[in-house]
C-alpha cells in the first residue's frame, strides 16, 4: 500500500505539473527505490525489506538547485520484459516516453546481475543515470566498484549512494542537474540471425515512443504479448510479414530468443563488471546469516514463527495494546471522565433529546464513534502496525513465504501470497490492493476471497484477542476454526477454479536490523492513512444509527437480526454489534468487546460470536477496493457468499458445541 | 539387426513383468506367448529365460541383458526429454524406441554421464545403474545434476537451464540464474533456497529442478 499514490500518476492527464521535468525511478524489486524517492522528495512512501512493497506509482516533487522535477517511483521490475502486472505498469511508464531522466537504481553489491537491465535501458535510448544504492552494505562486504570506469564503459553518469543514510545524495543531485542526454546510443550485437530480424522489424515498430524501435523489436522477438498485440492492432498490413519473420528467426536460432537475448546482455554485463567490480576474496558467516538459515528450516523456522507470533501479536498487540492501553483509555479516560462529562454537558445545556443522542448517550458520535476510534481501535491498530513494521523491515516475511509455500500451493496460491495475507492482519483493505503483486487472475481472486472471509484485520484481531484472552478454550476454538476455514475454503476454491499454478520464486533479502526512525515513520504514515479512512466512517455510522433510531428502523433491523442471533445462540444485544460490523469490521468487533466487558457472553457464545464476526462481511472500504480491483461482479459474488456463510458456520459451531456438551 | 531389435524389445517386456511388476502375476508362458513378438523358444535357446511348469523366469544372463536393454531405453528417453526437450508423450517414446537400439556400450556410458547418471526415466521408473554410475558414486565424480539433487551447503556452476516454458526461463534468468554463474544451495526443504552472487532466492521444486548444475567448485 502506498500512501502517496493518490496523485494519479497513471496516464498522461494534463495538469499543472506537466510543465515540470519528469524523472522516473526504475529498478529491481527491493533495491531501495522508495527510500531514494523519500530522500529526494522529502515526502514519505512506505519502504520495507521485501520485494513488491510498491504496487502503485507514487509521485512527488523535488527541487534541485533552481530546477523543480516531478519524481515518479515505480514498482520493481527485473527487465523490460514484464512478468507480473505491476512490472507492466512500470514498463508502460517508460513506454509512454515523457521522462526526461530515468534513474536506474541498483543494489551495488548485485551490480553484476542488475547491469543487464541498465544495458537494456541504455540500448532503448532512454536518458539513464545509474544509481548504485546501498553502497555502504557493499563496502562492508569489502566490494570495490570503480564508478568512473563504469561511467566510461556505459556512457552514462553513475553515482554511488546510500539512500537510507543519505551518503552520496548530494553528488547525485549535482549529476542530475548536469545531465545531458548521450549523443550516441549503445547497440549490442545479438548474432547474425537476431540482427537480421531486428533490421527487418524495427522500421515497422511505432516511432516516437519512450523505447527505441530497435528495443520494441527486441521485445517483440522475445514474445512480449503486449507489444505483439499493440503492433497487430496498429498496422493491419504487416501481421503476416511479422509472423514469417519471427518464424524464420526461430528456425535460424539454436536456442530460443528469450534465452539468447538475456544471455548476450548478461555476457556484456559480466565483461563490464570484470573491470569495474572487485569482489572480496572470501566471505565469513555473520550472526545474521546464521539466523537467516535458522528461519528457513522448518525445524527451527516454525519455533521462530511461533515466537514472532507470541511476542509480536499476542504479547504486544493482544496484551499490551488491547489490554493495558485500551483499559486505560476506555475505562479510565472515556469511562470516568470524557463520556460522563459529555453526557452531563448535553443534559444541562441541550434541551433536545435527538441532539443529545446524536452527540452523546449510548450511540452518539463522541461517546460511540470517537470513543471506538480512539480508545479501542487506535491502540490496537497502532501496536499492530509497530509490530508489523519491525517484522517487515527485518526481512522476515520472504522467509515466512518460503516456509509456507507448500501449504499455500494446496489452496491455489503460492508462497508469494504470504505478503498480502500477513498484511491482511493489519488491514484487509490494504492487503486487497497488494494482491496485485500475485501473478495470475486465479490467485488474485482466491487471495481476495480469503482476505474477505478468513483474515481478521488488526483492529478486529486485537479486539478479539482482548475478548478471548481470559478464555483460552474459546481462543483455541476460534483460532482452530479460522485456520480450518482458511485452508478448507482455499482448497475448495482452488479445486473449483481451474487455471495455471504459477511457480514460487522470491528474492530473500538479507536480515537487517530495523531502524527505529523508519519503523516510526512507517507506523505513523500507516496510522494516518488508517485514520483518515476510518474516522469519517465511524462518525457516519454513528449518524446512521442515530437516524435509524429516531426513525425506528434501527430497532426493526436489530430485532430482525436478533432472530438470527438467537438461532446461532447469541444474546439479542449482539445484533447491534453485527449491525455495526457492516460499517467496519473493527466497529463490530468493538461493539462485541463492549458486550463482553459487560459480562453478557458465556464462553461458548464468545467463541460463536468471534467466529461469526471474523467471517462476516468485509467492511465497506474493503468492499470498495474489492470492487475496484476485481470488478463489481466478483466483489458482489464474494460478499454474497460470505454473508450467509458466516452465520451458517456460526450456527454450526454453536450446534457442535451444544451436541458435544463442551463448555468453554 | 531386425532380429536384435525384437529381442531387445522382448527383454524389456520380460524385465517389466518379471522384475518390476511381479505382483501383477503375469508370469505365465501363455501370457508371454501373446505379448512377445518372437517365439519363446528362441529366448530359451539363447539361454535368457527358463520355463518351468508353464511359468517364465529370467536366467542370470537374461537378467543382465534385460537390465541393459531397459537401461538403454530409459536413458534414451531421458536424453530426449532433458536435452533435446521433446514433448513428453508419443514423440519422446517413439524417438527413444529408435535410438535405444543403436546405442552401444561406450555411447551409453557417455550419455549416462552427460545426463548426470540419472536414477529414473522421465516417467519416474528406475533406470538400472551401469558401471559408470557406480564408479561415479564412489569417486564423487563431478557431473551435472539438477539443483534439487545437491545437498544444502553444496556449491556448483550453473550448466544450463532446462525448461521449455519461456515464462519460467525468464524468471530464472532475471534472478541471475545463467550458465557459468556460481550457485550455492542453502536449503532444500520446504523450499529450495540458493545464492547467486550476493543475492539469495527461494524457489519451489518445480523451478529448482530446471536449474542444472555442474557440481563442485567454490
Amino acid at each position: 500500500m502506498n500512501q502517496q499514490s493518490g496523485c494519479g500518476c497513471h496516464g498522461n492527464q494534463p495538469d499543472e505539473d506537466s510543465a515540470l521535468k519528469k524523472m522516473v525511478m526504475v529498478g529491481n524489486p527491493n533495491v531501495g527505490k522508495s527510500a531514494l524517492f523519500n530522500r529526494l522528495t522529502g515526502s514519505y512512501v512506505v519502504v520495507s525489506n521485501y520485494p513488491g512493497t510498491t504496487v502503485e506509482v507514487s509521485c512527488g516533487k523535488c527541487r534541485i538547485g533552481v530546477e523543480e522535477f516531478q519524481v515518479e517511483d515505480t514498482p520493481g521490475m527485473y527487465s523490460l520484459l514484464p512478468i507480473t502486472e505491476e512490472e507492466r505498469v512500470s514498463r508502460d511508464i517508460l513506454l509512454a516516453g515523457d521522462a526526461e531522466l530515468v534513474l536506474h537504481v541498483v543494489d551495488a553489491k548485485n551490480l553484476k546481475r542488475m547491469l543487464s537491465f541498465t544495458l537494456q535501458l541504455v540500448e532503448a535510448g532512454l536518458p539513464v543515470l545509474l544509481v548504485l544504492n546501498m553502497i555502504d552494505e557493499a563496502k562492508q562486504l569489502k566490494i570495490d566498484i570503480d564508478t568512473r570506469l563504469l561511467e566510461e564503459k556505459l556512457g552514462i553518469p553513475v553515482v554511488a549512494i546510500s539512500a537510507l543514510s543519505g551518503q552520496g545524495v548530494d553528488t547525485l543531485k549535482e549529476k542530475i542537474t548536469a545531465y545531458r542526454p548521450a549523443q550516441s546510443t549503445l547497440e549490442l550485437f545479438y548474432g547474425e540471425a537476431v540482427d537480421a530480424a531486428l533490421n527487418a522489424l524495427a522500421p515497422l515498430m511505432p516511432a516516437a515512443r519512450g523505447l527505441s524501435q530497435r528495443t520494441l523489436a527486441l521485445l517483440l522477438i522475445q514474445g512480449d504479448t503486449a507489444i505483439t498485440a499493440e503492433e497487430r492492432e496498429l498496422e493491419g498490413r504487416s501481421s503476416d510479414y511479422l509472423d514469417t519473420t519471427l518464424v524464420q528467426l526461430e528456425e535460424q536460432l539454436e536456442e530460443s530468443a528469450s534465452y539468447r537475448i538475456p544471455m548476450i546482455l548478461h555476457q556484456n554485463a559480466l565483461k563490464i563488471c570484470a573491470e569495474t567490480f572487485t569482489p572480496p576474496l572470501n566471505r565469513g558467516k555473520s550472526f545474521a546469516n546464521r539466523l537467516s538459515e535458522w528461519s528457513m528450516r522448518p525445524l527451527t523456522g516454525i519455533p521462530i514463527l511461533l515466537l514472532v507470533l507470541y511476542f509480536g501479536l499476542y504479547k504486544f498487540v493482544g496484551e499490551f495494546g488491547a489490554g493495558t492501553i485500551v483499559d486505560f483509555l476506555e475505562a479510565d479516560l472515556f469511562g470516568e471522565y470524557i463520556s460522563p462529562w459529555i453526557n452531563n454537558f448535553l443534559m444541562t445545556y441541550i434541551p433536545w433529546q435527538p441532539i443529545r443522542d446524536l452527540l452523546g448517550m449510548d450511540y452518539g458520535i463522541i461517546t460511540l464513534g470517537i470513543r471506538y476510534a480512539i480508545a479501542i481501535i487506535l491502540p490496537i491498530v497502532g501496536t499492530f502496525f509497530i509490530a508489523f513494521s519491525i517484522i517487515e523491515d527485518s526481512g522476515y516475511l520472504p522467509r515466512l513465504a518460503l516456509l509456507v509455500d507448500r501449504v499455500f500451493k494446496k489452496i491455489g496460491l503460492n508462497g508469494r501470497a504470504v505478503i498480502p495475507m500477513t498484511l491482511g492482519f493489519g488491514c484487509d483493505t490494504m492487503a486487497t490492493m497488494v494482491t496485485r503483486t500475485l501473478e495470475t487472475k486465479r490467485e488474485r481472486i482466491i487471495a481476495t476471497l480469503l482476505l474477505a472471509l478468513a483474515i481478521p484485520c488488526s483492529a478486529q484481531l486485537g479486539v478479539i484477542l482482548g475478548m478471548v484472552a481470559e478464555k483460552p478454550g474459546a481462543m483455541a476454538v476460534w483460532a482452530g476454526f479460522m485456520l480450518f476455514i482458511f485452508l478448507f475454503i482455499g482448497f475448495l476454491t482452488a479445486r473449483l477454479m481451474p487455471g495455471d499454478r504459477p511457480n514460487f520464486y522470491m528474492e530473500v533479502p538479507p536480515l537487517r536490523m530495523p531502524r527505529p526512525g523508519a519503523v516510526f515513520m512507517k507506523t505513523y504514515t500507516r496510522m494516518q492513512w488508517y485514520f483518515v479512512e476510518i474516522l469519517p466512517l465511524f462518525i457516519l455510522a454513528s449518524v446512521l444509527i442515530w437516524l435509524g433510531k429516531i426513525t425506528a428502523t434501527f430497532d426493526v433491523v436489530v430485532s430482525w437480526l436478533g432472530h438470527v442471533m438467537g438461532w446461532i445462540g447469541l444474546p439479542k444485544e449482539a445484533a447491534v454489534a453485527f449491525l455495526f460490523g457492516f460499517f467496519r469490521r473493527d466497529y463490530g468487533a468493538a461493539g462485541l468487546f463492549d458486550l463482553q466487558q459487560a459480562g453478557a457472553l458465556s464462553g461458548n457464545q464468545l467463541a460463536v460470536a468471534v467466529i461469526t464476526l471474523t467471517l462476516f462481511v468485509p467492511c465497506i472500504a474493503q468492499f470498495l477496493i474489492m470492487k475496484k480491483e476485481r470488478g463489481l461482479k466478483m466483489a458482489s459474488a464474494i460478499a454474497l457468499f460470505i454473508f450467509p456463510f458466516a452465520f451458517v458456520i456460526g450456527g454450526l459451531v454453536n450446534a457442535l458445541l451444544n451436541v458435544t456438551g463442551i463448555e468453554l | 539387426m531386425k532380429n536384435n531389435e525384437q529381442l531387445e524389445e522382448a527383454l524389456e517386456k520380460l524385465w517389466i513383468y518379471l522384475e518390476e511388476k511381479p505382483q501383477l502375476g503375469n508370469t505365465s508362458e501363455q501370457f508371454f506367448r501373446r505379448e512377445l513378438q518372437l517365439p519363446l523358444e528362441r529366448l530359451v535357446q539363447e539361454g535368457l529365460i527358463r520355463v518351468t511348469d508353464g511359468t517364465l523366469c529370467l536366467t542370470p544372463a537374461g537378467k543382465t541383458e534385460a537390465a541393459l536393454a531397459i537401461r538403454r531405453h530409459r536413458l534414451s528417453e531421458r536424453l530426449f526429454h532433458d536435452i533435446i526437450e521433446t514433448d513428453q508423450g508419443d514423440d519422446m517414446e517413439a524417438a527413444a524406441c529408435q535410438v535405444e537400439h543403436i546405442v552401444k556400450k561406450g555411447i551409453e556410458e557417455k550419455i549416462c554421464r552427460l545426463l548426470g547418471h540419472p536414477e529414473t526415466c522421465p516417467h519416474g521408473k528406475p533406470i538400472p545403474p551401469g558401471d559408470c554410475c557406480r564408479k561415479a558414486r564412489e569417486s564423487k565424480e563431478k557431473f551435472v545434476a539438477p539443483l534439487t539433487s545437491l545437498k544444502p551447503g553444496e556449491c556448483g556452476t550453473i550448466a544450463y537451464i532446462k525448461t521449455g516454458d519461456s515464462k519460467k526461463l525468464q524468471k530464472l534468468m532475471v534472478m541471475g540464474v545463467l550458465p557459468g554463474n556460481n550457485i550455492e544451495l542453502n536449503a532444500s526443504f520446504p523450499s529450495f533456497v540458493f545464492s547467486v552472487d550476493y543475492s539469495q532466492y527461494a524457489v519451489d521444486a518445480d523451478m529448482a529442478v530446471a536449474i542444472i548444475v555442474k557440481r563442485g567448485g567454490a
